[in-house]
């Protein structure tokens, strides 16, 4: 399957824990991301099927956020890789696509198959279950393995 | 490589990882262009994006230079 250069890539960032002064919620101390914005815990072992409902919250084009719920099937399951009929735009790549019950299923990467007029098909995203694998052959055994511990792999 | 993430609209000093898992003819870590993308917090530090968002040649794909998350 041609799938272009980003052959199962993703990103990991580490942002760094700021100090907030007279915060609503938090008061003022040295804050995590998380701990502010809240994060999702990942399943490292999804369910994949045929024709299941993928949802993405996305910020399409860098517009504020949306949430695409509607023709939202799965159309092909790969190893790696699923597709779905869920919309999306440049700008919506890393998102998370979520199952019915908002588990990230995967990371959405690229748009998928056209048809002879050359409109847009189905999209595609990397399976989370593969990033997982891919992070445990990396860290595992390794003085980075703290990693794991911290995603919950 | 150290980036500058924006959750909402507050900015965060951030760390690119991706040297820890590069290969031989990879090219992760930089950014050039005005483009956008989207990520999701997966712990309270570690942010999780596409791999073209952080790719030196891009191969053609769209990259961000901001990252939102609000």
């Amino acid at each position: 399957m041609e799938v272009g250069k980003d052959q199962g890539g993703f990103t990991l960032i580490r942002l760094r824990s700021k100090s907030v002064i007279n915060d609503p919620v938090f008061g003022s101390g040295i804050i995590a991301p998380g701990q502010k914005w809240g994060f999702i815990q990942l399943n490292p072992d999804p369910v994949y099927l045929e024709e299941q409902h993928l949802n993405i919250i996305q910020h399409p084009s860098g517009r504020r956020k949306q949430i695409a719920l509607q023709n939202n099937q799965s159309t092909d399951l790969y190893q790696n890789f699923i597709r779905y009929t869920t919309d999306t735009e440049p700008g919506s790549s890393g998102s998370s696509v979520f199952d019915n019950i908002w588990q990230i299923v995967a990371l959405h990467h690229a748009g998928g198959e056209q048809d002879v007029d050359g409109r847009w098909i189905n999209n595609q995203g990397v399976r989370i279950d593969s990033i997982v694998e891919n992070l445990r052959d990396k860290f595992e055994g390794t003085n980075n393995s703290s990693l794991l511990d911290e995603l919950g792999i | 490589m150290r980036i500058k993430i924006y959750l909402g609209n507050q900015k965060y000093n951030a760390l690119l990882l991706n040297e820890m898992f590069s290969g031989p003819g990879d090219s992760p870590g930089d950014v050039s262009g005005e483009r956008f993308g989207t990520g999701a917090l997966i712990s309270d530090e570690l942010f999780l994006t596409a791999g073209h968002c952080f790719d030196q040649s891009g191969g053609g794909w769209e990259r961000p230079r901001r990252v939102y998350f609000n």
